[in-house]
């Protein structure tokens, strides 16, 4: 071997190294909503709420578990920030010590994948959302929290379960298990503008036909004005916002009943090309847009309807922010032909089977999210998801989407009570959502239409679930 | 063979030969180390990518799950009808040709502008090296603004043409993240390049205008050949870079709208890290990696030759 051809190996070897170390990043993650409630009174609950005071639970706690160390896993998040605040309290009143191991989203995501491929976990809680949890279960990672609920000499009546809104309640259930507690969630629904509403007398869409019509109505009335705003990013941004719009329709992803994939159904195909054709009534460029993007549009009076996530809704409100600051009304998602649905997502606590420490884990978890904490949680700028807040006349006052976030989760509700979701509860869940978003984002820029779009996912998602 | 390459072989026989250091083993054994780390590490990590790709494994899943399944991951990729591999090998060669050759081109023609005699030379040339120093995701957030309906270059489109454009769209996506790509990457070139004009020998130049050679005549005579080396290993390193193109395509578009901008290496991303396929992830990868190497080789083929003519 000459001099020149062992140079060339090492060239190869180089290269191959070089082609091997350019790992991916992270995935993009949400913006974190702002605080809500800023100015809202100190807990004062913790002192007498009914069913035995949070002390004497506590103390209680104290002498069984005092000393117990927690270890949590957490992704950035601005209930998180309201629970690490509660978290000194709690460590004073219970003897438990809690330590944090806090990421961005997409690292959690993709820690919690590796745990689950090693099949072992050191957290004694995880923040689980839908997508995670069928395979974290599967992977035998993740304990039911039935068993824990139903324990009223575990569960205090303060923590008041029943008033965490029912479609938040289900979110994390998988297979009649339910892995986790609930404490912030989103759904979709409508903004729009109230003065220009005013303005040209229009109405407040109560269907998608309406919705269609005044964004059309809307479209260039004004010159910079587009009729609706709304994220449609290749990937899984399209995935979430087409879901939104398939069961109105009365299409679906997957037959509750029989587990099969049931895309090429003409309504699958008619929503598709609904919201195809919204976004052509949506600012040049939505076919690119990102959620910031889709808020910015709409932040900024450029477009006069918006379908987004009641996530925005601080944002929208914030004068800093917003130029359309306490312009806005807000309104349940419109209905289709099928009924009126939406979505709905969010965050909760579960418990790791592996985890020794079930019982201080479960302590923490119910005195993190009880209602009885619910005022302090909300000061600190915690999510709503307890429908005592959403519903309480004085909060209403101050946030003028609790109402419309209400009554939008009432109707994802009523979707979930048919076994349907915008997220599919299955391990395959990651695969589907990327073919689903991947062809809706060629059918919404025309390089497929809605009918070719659906037929392409049956067969790729009858793949995926081997059918 | 050259002359110059005769006298120093004729000098490394005249040397003394003293201890290890002289030996004709001393250069082997002192890249042995090195050699093995990179060697050992491609080697375990091909190995797996291989093993990967033989078999059917979700993400998340343990490693006791997957099930062997031949080569039908690669089938999948190459004749499936979802599959999007053939037009992400369209996108990768549209955007690899235009970014290398615009590059290049503008590259060449800036490092022959600095080259000449003008005031302030390191001025330009330490401006030149900002877009390559600034973050990717930086660069890819900053352009995504850039790009907006709304946006700087809509203005000066407007402003000129009077036109506003569409830069999200299907159409013009894959052109932005080109424009982005030539604007962050030609000063490599250009440094390289100055930095070639600069130690290139006066004389042929001298004898050059003498005989009375055009300024077109002596680029293309003398400036060019004498670069030649230089410009195909830069051309070869950067050449490495396009295919494994990711950060910025990856935060201004993320592949999209449709698939418009949807590279072989973001293909492989939304198969790996997304839909967590990490079998057909696997296979794209080592299909990735067979390409890069052998079109590699193929340059370096090619650079040998022009090496040995020049």
């Amino acid at each position: 071997m000459n001099r020149r051809s062992l140079g060339k190996i090492l060239v190869l070897c180089v290269l191959v190294s070089v082609v091997l170390s350019c790992s991916p990043a992270a995935a993009p993650t949400p913006v974190p909503p702002k605080p809500e409630t800023a100015a809202a009174p100190q807990a004062t609950a913790a002192s007498e709420p009914a069913g035995g005071s949070v002390e004497a639970w506590a103390q209680d706690i104290k002498a069984k578990l005092g000393g117990t160390e927690l270890k949590i896993a957490a992704a950035t998040h601005p209930s998180i920030e309201a629970f690490k605040k509660m978290t000194p309290r709690f460590e004073e009143l219970t003897g438990i010590k809690v330590s944090w191991d806090e990421m961005e989203e997409g690292a959690l995501g993709q820690k919690l994948a590796m745990e689950a491929t090693s099949g072992t976990t050191g957290y004694d809680l995880i923040m689980n959302c839908p997508e995670y949890t069928p395979s974290l279960a599967d992977a035998g990672l993740l304990e039911p929290l039935d068993a824990f609920l139903g324990d009223a000499a575990k569960t205090p009546e303060w923590f008041d379960y029943k008033d965490i809104l029912a479609s938040y309640r289900d979110m994390l259930s998988y297979q009649d298990k339910h892995y986790g507690v609930p404490f912030a969630g989103e759904t979709v629904f409508l903004f729009y503008r109230k003065d220009l509403f005013e303005k040209y007398g229009a109405k407040v869409p109560a269907t998608l036909d309406e919705l269609k019509e005044t964004a059309a109505f809307f479209n260039g009335k004004e010159p910079g004005l587009s009729g609706v705003s709304l994220r449609t990013r290749l990937g899984w941004e399209a995935t979430y916002m087409w879901s939104v719009f398939i069961f109105p329709f009365g299409g679906r992803m997957v037959d509750p009943q029989t587990g099969k994939a049931d895309l090429a159904n003409p309504a699958t195909a008619q929503s598709l090309q609904y919201m195809a054709d919204l976004v052509k009534l949506a600012p040049t460029g939505t076919e690119s847009y990102s959620f910031p993007e889709a808020w910015d549009a709409f932040m900024q009076g450029k477009t006069a309807m918006m379908v987004e996530a009641n996530a925005a809704a601080p944002e929208v409100e914030n004068p800093d922010k917003s130029v359309v600051a306490g312009k806005v009304g807000y309104a349940p998602m419109p209905a289709g032909p099928a009924g009126a649905f939406s979505g709905v997502w969010g965050w909760g606590f579960a418990m790791t089977k592996p985890s020794q420490k079930k019982d201080a884990g479960y302590a923490f978890l119910v005195y993190m999210t009880s209602k009885a904490m619910q005022q302090e949680y909300l000061a600190n700028g915690g999510i709503v998801s307890r429908e005592s807040a959403l519903g309480d006349p004085q909060q209403q006052a101050k946030y003028p989407y609790y109402q419309a976030t209400l009554d939008t989760l009432k109707e994802a509700a009523d979707l979930q009570a048919k076994g349907l979701g915008v997220v599919l509860m299955m391990p395959e869940w990651s695969q589907i959502s990327e073919v689903l978003g991947t062809e809706a984002a060629k059918a919404i820029v025309g390089s497929a239409t809605a009918q070719q779009a659906c037929e392409s996912m049956q067969e790729q998602v009858a793949d995926i679930l081997k059918q | 063979m050259n002359g110059e390459g005769l006298m120093q072989r004729e000098q490394a026989r005249q040397r003394p030969r003293l201890g290890i250091s002289g030996s004709r083993v001393a250069p082997y054994a002192l890249i042995l180390p090195a050699f093995l780390v990179v060697f050992a590490l491609a080697a375990y990590s091909c190995y797996w990518l291989v093993r990967m790709s033989g078999a059917e494994w979700s993400f998340g899943a343990t490693w006791e799950k997957a099930t062997p399944v031949g080569l039908e991951n690669y089938r999948w990729l190459l004749f499936d009808r979802n599959s999007t591999l053939w037009e992400s090998l369209r996108i990768t060669a549209v955007f690899l040709v235009t970014t290398l050759v615009g590059e290049l081109v503008i590259g060449f023609a800036l490092a022959l502008l600095l080259n000449a005699q003008i005031v302030g030379r390191s001025i330009y040339t330490a401006i030149l090296i900002i877009p390559m120093v600034v973050m990717p995701s930086m660069v890819g957030m900053v352009w995504r603004l850039y790009f907006s309906f709304d946006g700087l270059i809509n203005f000066f489109c407007e402003t000129l043409f009077r036109v506003k454009l569409n830069w999200y769209g299907t159409s013009l996506a894959l052109p932005a993240v080109i424009i982005v790509d030539i604007w962050e990457w030609t000063p490599f070139f250009v440094l390289i390049f100055l930095a070639g004009l600069q130690s290139l020998p006066r004389e042929p130049y001298e004898a050059a205008i003498v005989d009375g050679a055009s300024s077109w005549q002596i680029l293309r005579k003398l400036t060019i050949p004498m670069l030649a080396p230089l410009i195909l290993t830069a051309t070869i390193l950067r050449f490495m870079d396009i295919l494994r193109i990711f950060d910025v395509i990856f935060v201004m578009f993320g592949g999209g709208p449709g698939t418009a901008t949807t590279t072989l290496p973001l293909y492989i991303y939304r198969l790996t890290m997304v839909a967590r396929n990490v079998g057909r992830g696997s296979a794209a990868s080592v299909m990735l990696i067979i390409l890069i190497v052998g079109l590699t080789y193929l340059l370096i083929r090619l650079f040998d030759r022009v090496r040995f003519e020049g």
